[in-house]
């Protein structure tokens, strides 16, 4: 069985009156202790702490293994952290409510002081340390649990392993997790007397760490003192430092506000992303409808004999031409009707002529079908000289074709069909990537690892309507990055891109930590 | 000539026709000068002496053979030609011809056919020989005075029609204006063969050879004829369909789009790139003028040849 790595911490303060579990613990504890003593004279808010607390914790559990009855109130008391809400007045006085004077001894810190006193002793935070500096685990350090009750000195651990683990996470910005330290001591006064923290993710005060850590996550660039979101992060932890008072309506109005300031950048930044996305859902457009286009001329050019300059024509200015088709009034459209009728008759117009009544239809249905190819020519901006060359090509071809009827057709050497011309276009398999595609909305972020290994992370502001555009925008909205499904499905694939973890940062860690605490 | 032309029994068609002109109470005939050159040409001993004493006797013919003899020859640097030389470069037949086209020309009968316009008709006539002259000279493998003889009678069914049965041709002209509907066809549904089949016979009763007949004939379908790729028949052919539709375009008062794209076509038959093509038609009509000046038609409107075959 794995043992929580902070159980030997407060197993004192659980089992105070336990002989049995002094007796047993005194050996197991002393390695871990140690261990721990080497942690808690470093600076508490190094990152790594946390882990050296759980190597501590497990050079404990080969010492000797837990103590069953400590272990099985902890785990109580976490399962009733853990469970659903209750405001239950004799419930929580089960565990036992933290007294006034704790209470009050909190709020002394919180409002600035340096020290306070509590029980008969003082306890002194540091001054002119980073802004992540563990203090809760300078508290737990310096002996607060003995003065809490049995849930109020496991909820002291908790907190400070909480804010170990926040402080570090790679991702959060170091000045965002100043702003998240600033809300220590509130966090650990709020947990004291509200227990909901921990078994409500929808919580106030847990809704707006997550919502601090993952704007300062999403942020692209340095996150500086001048940086809007610092500043609105700046903000919110001030009025909470000022006006908390174990009320948690504080927390949830400066979440709200917060949540509105996010919501305003979400805006804004989709704001200025919409100015792009006519322009893709055009260039989307464009693309699905040359591949109808791209469809439409395979059968046409699947007839041998072919010339190669009516092949050119018909997979570069005639593709166009059935594309613009498409576009304006698509397939069912006069325009793409008549494109795709005079693709075919010009192949046909270019093919021996072997009776009567073909050379006839030719002279007859020859000016519509120029005139229709001169219109189509025209519509996409080709220039006069060439389309002066490709008529002058074409006449030419087209009296090929009166004198090669003049031949029987069984004496008409026949071209060998060309490689590829008729490969038809293979259906899409879905691939890992592209369902992993499928489940991205709009609001998702993703990671984009740059050559130099380093993390963009940019939020999904707009899908195109077939899907087959994404246009994504950093946080500011100060950047868009427009990829079409395929490249994004590519860097899915090289893992250039990857779908950033919706989980927040303080439900992760809060599971974590109880979850360890249970087991 | 359309499909149907070619499933039919073409010794049937000449029948049918043979009856037809035995029927016909009137028909183009050669007159005065015309008629004694023809009764000329089936003696062989006949002098050059006595075809030009014929020739001498009308005014119109003369100017028209010594100036076809002038057009014939090459560079028309050479100062002009008395009327004997004309006959001698021109030779026997295409005076012959040139006789008849201008004997049927001047006769204007006072048909019921209220549709067929004479005028019209000699006016296309003349450019299409004209055309059909300046491209023997730009490609220089065809006989010119071949050439403008053919021209000049490949459509002389339609006159033949006008004259023998005017108030049945009038109804034919009547549907073949109408859009989608082909002359040919009406043509051959009322009188069982169509006015190409009629000039061909006409000409071969009028002693012109039996293969430029035969060019006539198949002038609408030149594949058709089973004429070698390369010879001169097929060139001809291609060549009277390249001028009669260039005439038909430059004579009517908007481009017909199918003439048009038909003049381009069988420009490239003949290996004439689309500003050869319009190069030969300036040519010609620059010397439509003079031809219909010399035949006493009125002045024609002509219509400029589309520069852009698509348009």
């Amino acid at each position: 069985m794995r043992r929580p790595n902070v159980f030997f911490r407060i197993s004192p303060v659980l089992d105070r009156n336990s002989a049995q579990f002094r007796a047993n613990a005194a050996v197991d504890a002393r390695e871990a202790i140690e261990a721990e003593h080497a942690v808690t004279i470093e600076n508490p808010s190094r990152p790594g702490n946390a882990r050296r607390r759980q190597d501590g914790l497990h050079r404990a559990r080969r010492a000797g293994g837990p103590l069953p009855d400590a272990e099985k109130r902890a785990n109580a008391i976490i399962r009733q952290l853990l469970s659903t809400k209750t405001r239950d007045p004799a419930e929580r006085a089960r565990w036992g409510a933290e007294s006034a004077e704790v209470i009050d001894f909190l709020m002394r810190l919180q409002k600035g002081e340096t020290s306070a006193a509590l029980g008969g002793q003082t306890f002194s935070l540091p001054q002119a340390v980073p802004d992540a500096t563990n203090l809760v685990t300078v508290l737990l350090d310096a002996g607060l649990g003995k003065h809490l009750g049995e849930a109020g000195a496991l909820i002291l651990e908790v907190v400070a392993t909480l804010f170990d683990r926040i402080f570090d996470d790679s991702r959060v910005p170091a000045p965002i997790k100043g702003l998240i330290g600033r809300l220590q001591i509130p966090v650990l006064q709020l947990a004291m007397v509200d227990h909901d923290f921990f078994s409500d993710r929808a919580h106030p005060a847990r809704r707006l760490i997550n919502a601090l850590a993952h704007a300062g996550t999403t942020w692209d660039g340095d996150v500086t003192a001048d940086s809007p979101l610092y500043r609105a992060g700046d903000t919110t932890v001030r009025r909470i430092a000022g006006e908390f008072a174990a009320d948690p309506e504080v927390f949830a109005r400066c979440q709200r506000e917060f949540d509105a300031f996010l919501a305003e950048q979400d805006r804004h930044a989709d704001e200025r992303a919409a100015t792009l996305t006519e322009r893709l859902k055009q260039r989307e457009q464009h693309g699905l409808a040359r591949d109808v286009a791209r469809k439409a001329i395979v059968a046409p050019l699947a007839k041998d004999g072919i010339p190669d300059v009516v092949r050119t024509f018909a997979e570069t200015t005639w593709l166009t031409v059935l594309t613009h088709a498409l576009i304006e009034a698509g397939e069912e459209g006069a325009a793409w009707r008549e494109a795709v009728a005079t693709l075919e008759g010009v192949v046909w117009s270019v093919l021996p002529k072997y009776d009567a009544a073909s050379r006839t239809e030719m002279v007859q249905r020859l000016p519509a079908w120029l005139r229709a190819v001169k219109a189509g020519m025209t519509r996409v901006a080709l220039d006069e000289a060439a389309q002066k060359q490709f008529f002058a090509e074409l006449v030419r071809l087209h009296a090929a074709a009166l004198k090669a009827g003049m031949t029987p057709p069984e004496g008409l050497p026949r071209p060998p069909p060309k490689a590829g011309r008729r490969a038809g276009v293979a259906a899409d398999e879905p691939t890992p990537q592209s369902l992993e595609l499928d489940l991205l909305s709009r609001g998702s972020w993703i990671e984009l690892r740059d050559e130099s290994g380093g993390i963009r992370r940019l939020r999904l502001s707009w899908i195109s309507p077939a899907r087959t555009m994404y246009l994504f925008a950093n946080r500011q909205g100060q950047r868009a990055l427009a990829l079409t499904r395929n490249e994004l499905t590519r860097r899915f694939a090289t893992g250039e891109a990857a779908t950033a973890s919706e989980e927040a940062l303080l439900d992760r860690v809060v599971d974590a930590v109880l979850d360890e605490f249970q087991r | 000539m359309n499909e149907s032309t070619h499933f039919r029994d073409r010794d049937e068609v000449v029948g049918s026709i043979r009856d037809f002109l035995l029927a016909a109470e009137s028909l183009p005939s050669p007159r005065g000068a015309a008629l004694q050159l023809l009764e000329l040409s089936r003696d062989p001993e006949t002098s050059i002496d006595a075809v030009v004493r014929v020739i001498r006797s009308d005014p119109a013919l003369s100017g028209f053979v010594v100036r076809a003899a002038s057009a014939a020859r090459f560079g028309r640097t050479e100062r002009a030609l008395d009327l004997q030389h004309a006959v001698i470069r021109l030779g026997m037949n295409i005076v012959r011809a040139h006789a008849l086209a201008l004997s049927l020309a001047s006769y204007r009968p006072n048909t019921g056919c209220r549709r067929f316009d004479y005028f019209a008709f000699w006016t296309s006539a003349l450019l299409n020989a004209s055309v059909m002259e300046a491209l023997a000279g730009h490609r220089g493998d065809l006989p010119k005075t071949e050439a403008f003889t053919l021209g000049l009678l490949s459509d002389i069914g339609k006159l033949a029609f006008a004259t023998a049965r005017p108030d049945d041709y009038d109804r034919v002209l009547a549907r073949g204006a109408t859009p989608h509907e082909d002359l040919d066809r009406a043509e051959q549904e009322v009188f069982g063969f169509d006015h190409r089949e009629l000039s061909a016979v006409l000409l071969a009763e009028w002693g012109i050879p039996t293969a430029l007949a035969d060019v006539v004939y198949w002038q609408c379908d030149p594949e058709g004829g089973g004429f070698a790729p390369d010879s001169r028949a097929y060139r001809l052919a291609c060549g009277l369909q390249f001028a009669s539709r260039l005439a038909q375009t430059c004579l009517a008062a908007q481009p017909d789009p199918d003439s048009v794209a038909a003049v381009y076509l069988r420009g490239a038959v003949l290996d004439l790139s689309p500003d050869e093509s319009r190069a030969l038609a300036t040519e010609a009509l620059g010397e439509l003028p003079v031809w219909t000046g010399l035949v006493g038609l009125p002045k024609a409107t002509i219509t400029t040849l589309p520069a852009d075959w698509a348009s």
